[in-house]
């Protein structure tokens, strides 16, 4: 039998979607990242405070954007697609080192879309998918590091629920992020939180705009825009050890948050 | 001697009439000249054709939203048609190197109002990779056309994307463009709200 890609899909999310009572805590309000004074510069690190343990049992999505024929952003000799692998795998490491097991969507320069992306993630049930990206801007003096969520496109076309017409409820594929959101503000907060404290962050750290790489994805979904490349000193600076190594260890502070009960985070 | 000081003074006159006649024709087609700002010049020999000013969208200069500015477009009585004028000068003004939200090349392919307020833009000219990489910068140049279409067309409640006659799903890595759009406040700066 012949099984599309779609149906395929389908399947998945709707047998996915049994983890979806496992997503983590409603939203808490989170602190103020406070902005660095240089854009150009790291701020001097705040200890965060994550045990080595904090993130055993879960399983976290990393997804390096672009790669293959897709280069994403250029700026010189700096690649997008090279930049957002190496941070995660980077990124990795670190989760590993806290005890999650991690998933990366891709591990070399291949091309892969949108779709493919989502698959990896829902194939793995994640607890959390974090896309990864640099960002550009026709304004050369945009600066700092910016966390995505995703909004539905419009809410006008939902199917609405027709529980004695049905007896299985259909997920559409572009849909199936909407039941995340929650959990996803909350996730995003915390990123600008631990990324404030670490990196240059935008005066709008946390932004709402539907994404095509998080439509689909059965797990409450960030994608990170981590610094300008249009913006020259931005691009030297995201390609330090230094701060790779300052966006991984927010990132672990982050989820470690997120992984929390509401009762242990206070 | 005295034949060439006449013929001097003749040909003094007929220049200073020449010179004159030319003056008085200059005067009165300034008199019948249209008012700029409402009209465009003829256009191969037929009436002048009706103006209308439209607000299109730049990048702010002192943040990663929009700002308004104002064009002039052809006025047109259908309004499918006003929808096209519209979003071709949008795109049209998103690919000048100054504004530089859309790739050189870019262009509208067509452009239509649905009955039910859907406008249906059709792009080609795009490169293989789209807008390049870029949340701020790829949403950007799909709003700089959604807000076009939301402030100047009255009736229009969405927007659709094509890409050479096919539905997009993405103009490169980031925005979902498979639903309709509708205008996101958010990118807009203060002044253009």
């Amino acid at each position: 039998m012949h099984i599309t890609r779609p149906v395929l899909a389908l399947l998945l999310v709707t047998t996915g979607g049994l983890l979806a009572a496992q997503s983590p805590a409603p939203p808490q309000p989170a602190e103020t990242p406070s902005v660095p004074a240089s854009t150009s510069t790291l701020p001097p690190a705040a200890p965060a405070a994550v045990s080595a343990s904090g993130l055993a049992g879960w399983i976290v999505v990393l997804d390096p954007g672009h790669g293959g024929d897709d280069r994403g952003v250029q700026a010189g000799e700096l690649v997008e697609a090279q930049l957002t692998l190496d941070i995660a795998k980077r990124t990795a490491a670190a989760l590993s080192a806290h005890g999650a097991r991690v998933v990366l969507t891709r591990e070399s320069d291949i091309t892969m879309d949108a779709d493919a992306r989502a698959v990896r993630a829902n194939q793995t049930h994640g607890h959390a998918y974090l896309s990864l990206h640099f960002n550009r801007s026709p304004r050369t003096a945009a600066t700092g590091a910016e966390i995505y969520t995703h909004q539905p496109a419009s809410m006008d076309d939902a199917e609405p629920p027709d529980a004695q017409a049905r007896t299985l409820a259909l997920v559409r594929w572009d849909r199936v992020q909407d039941r995340h959101a929650p959990a996803a503000e909350h996730l995003a907060d915390l990123l600008a939180t631990a990324l404030g404290h670490r990196v240059p962050v935008s005066a709008t750290p946390h932004r709402r705009l539907p994404l095509r790489p998080l439509a689909g994805v059965d797990a409450p979904s960030v994608l990170l825009e981590l610094a300008y490349l249009s913006h020259p000193g931005q691009a030297a600076l995201a390609a330090t050890p230094e701060f790779q190594t300052a966006v991984s260890e927010a990132i672990v502070e982050a989820l470690s948050a997120a992984r929390r009960p509401p009762d242990a985070a206070r | 001697m005295k034949h060439r000081g006449i013929l001097v003074a003749v040909v003094g006159v007929l220049i200073g009439t020449l010179l004159a006649g030319a003056g008085v024709r200059w005067w009165m087609a300034r008199a019948r000249r249209p008012a700029p700002v409402t009209t465009a010049p003829h256009v191969d020999g037929g009436a002048p054709i009706p103006h209308v000013a439209v607000t299109l969208f730049d990048p702010a200069p002192d943040s990663d939203d929009l700002a308004p500015v104002q064009q002039e477009i052809p006025k047109v009585t259908d309004r499918s048609d006003h929808a096209r004028l519209v979003v071709e000068a949008a795109l049209e003004r998103a690919v000048l190197p100054a504004v530089g939200l859309w790739p050189v090349g870019s262009l509208l392919r067509t452009c239509f109002l649905t009955p039910g307020g859907d406008v249906i833009i059709d792009l080609t000219g795009l490169p293989p990779q789209g807008l390049g990489g870029g949340t701020t910068a790829e949403r950007l140049a799909v709003q700089a056309l959604v807000s076009a279409v939301r402030t100047n067309i009255p009736g229009a409640t969405s927007v659709r994307f094509l890409v050479d006659g096919q539905p997009a799903t993405a103009l490169g890595a980031h925005v979902d463009l498979r639903g309709p759009l509708a205008a996101d406040r958010d990118t807009l700066h203060p002044g253009g709200r």
